[in-house]
């Protein structure tokens, strides 16, 4: 039996300026294609992801997308209660609820996040300017970084966030137990490729 | 009092006296003016919308729900009744094979279904001579009944997959096309679609359309039996129980489409529908601004898609 993932683990923390009941924050489902590539088929909270054509998430931003910042895992009960392929299996359960839409704050909002999904291993000092690399792959997808993008650095990528208070791989961990970086989300969209 | 039944006079003092708490200032009048459209939006909201006519829904307590280790979310879980092998005759001197029990179960998460959040002038409001408690939950009721029946189909043309698709729980097509029209043979043709599987479950509740309803106006006497069909060409249609079940007519067309049929077993054979908080408005005034949502938190699945059938008349 895998273990339980503690609720703690992957998140998006708001620190300042959320909930607010005039935040603009945005609801809408993960798409499929992405949780069919992504290795456990789970995308985790604090995730950067933008929203496609068809109204869902995918992971990373480059160019004009305007990146968000997910509040929820893919798998947690009130985005998901998969109870089996009717088609294919016998005694399964359908969930009338919920409907698969995850909470996210986009980068249009006044908040200062913070997030468990970054590279840890990197250095941020204040005012370093963030990447989220687009795909499908769980190390890296959507997972916040200083080095570049997935087409670089800005003005040829996007930046989605500015670092708000620096850190090393070293520094404290939250009072989870986890790595957490600090950050303004900001909306730079690289424009040069 | 019903809003049905309320005279023009019985309605402008009972908005005189709701208004004056809503802009009275003083927190115990707001709060019984709030009291006021919540009673009013919750009959409402138990009157209309068809999910909770098919699956009523089930208070549940803080007490009754279910802990998880990886989330702090309310979810219910729900035992269902094991399938057991057969008996089977056997010879004297042997005894029968071990099965050793267990018990499926399945999950019931609870989410919330929100309106969007309406704002309008208390000024304005002065001038509306119909009942405030509608103004301010007519839409809202609208809204929420239209998510909660949304999700409800929904779920069932996912459990029911597609036409003519047999389903591995039943071993039978639950949705099936049945040729020829509505007619009195179709019609019950379309009966025994959900007592054919190994579950036996009888129709509980038919729901339909307010276009496909009307092809039942269409029988002859000899079609119709007895005086119905006179009595329909009369008065029109307004059964609630036809050929032993109970018949719920929408016009959410987009939900139910015409010549389309729905069936369910009793509630009791299908899954569960919680709710954990029942609709709530919430308003509040700001100055002269007033801004007011409705919310509920409520959750259901369908357990048991032996309970379901769904019939297009082709």
């Amino acid at each position: 039996m895998p273990v339980p993932r503690q609720m703690t683990e992957h998140r998006l923390e708001a620190p300042k300026g959320w909930p607010s009941p005039n935040a603009v924050d945005y609801a809408a489902p993960m798409s499929p294609a992405v949780l069919a590539a992504i290795t456990g088929g789970v995308v985790y909270a604090g995730r950067c992801v933008h929203v496609n054509n068809n109204g869902q998430y995918e992971l990373g931003v480059t160019g004009y997308q305007m990146p968000l910042f997910l509040f929820n895992n893919s798998d947690d009960p009130d985005v998901e209660n998969p109870g089996g392929d009717p088609a294919t299996r016998p005694q399964v359960w359908v969930p009338i609820a919920p409907t698969g839409n995850m909470m996210a704050l986009p980068s249009a909002g006044a908040y200062e996040l913070a997030t468990t999904e970054f590279d840890t291993t990197r250095t941020y000092n204040p005012n370093s300017s963030l990447y989220a690399p687009t795909g499908t792959t769980l190390a890296t997808s959507g997972v916040l970084t200083n080095v570049a993008g997935t087409a670089g650095t800005y003005p040829a990528e996007t930046i989605v966030g500015v670092v708000s208070r620096g850190r090393t791989p070293a520094s404290a961990r939250n009072s989870h137990g986890e790595h957490e970086l600090f950050f303004w989300p900001v909306y730079l969209p690289g424009h040069t490729h | 009092m019903s809003s049905a039944i309320t005279t023009h006079e019985e309605t402008k003092l009972l908005n005189a006296v709701l208004f004056e708490k809503l802009a009275s200032g003083d927190r115990m009048m707001e709060k019984e003016a709030i009291d006021a459209v919540n009673d009013f939006t919750r009959i409402k909201m138990r009157e209309d919308g068809f999910f909770r006519h098919i699956m009523p829904p089930i208070p549940i307590t803080n007490d009754e729900l279910d802990r998880q280790v990886n989330t702090d979310k309310p979810v219910k879980v729900v035992d269902k009744e094991p399938d057991s092998p057969a008996a089977i005759s056997i010879p004297f001197g042997t005894l029968p094979m071990n099965v050793y029990i267990l018990g499926p179960r399945y999950l019931v998460m609870l989410d919330r279904i929100a309106t969007s959040r309406f704002t309008k002038d208390v000024d304005e409001l002065r001038t509306y001579v119909m009942d405030i408690r509608q103004i301010l939950s007519d839409n809202a009721i609208k809204d929420m009944l239209a998510e909660e029946d949304r999700k409800f189909i929904r779920a069932v043309d996912t459990a029911l997959v597609g036409p003519g698709v047999v389903l591995p729980t039943s071993g039978s097509a639950q949705y099936q096309q049945i040729a020829g029209g509505i007619t009195r043979d179709t019609l019950w043709d379309s009966l025994k679609v959900m007592p054919d599987t190994p579950f036996s479950l009888e129709a509980h509740t038919a729901l339909t359309n307010h276009i496909t309803i009307k092809e039942i106006g269409k029988f002859d006497r000899p079609e119709q039996g007895g005086n119905l069909a006179e009595d329909i060409m009369k008065d029109g249609i307004s059964l609630e129980t036809y050929l032993g079940i109970r018949w719920i007519t929408t016009i959410k067309k987009n939900l139910v489409p015409t010549n389309h049929v729905y069936q369910f077993a009793d509630p009791k054979f299908i899954g569960k529908h919680y709710q954990l908080e029942d609709t709530t408005m919430y308003i509040r005034r700001e100055a002269y601004m007033l801004e007011f949502f409705a919310y509920e938190t409520c959750g259901g699945t369908i357990g048991h898609t032996g309970g379901l059938a769904h019939i297009h008349f082709v």
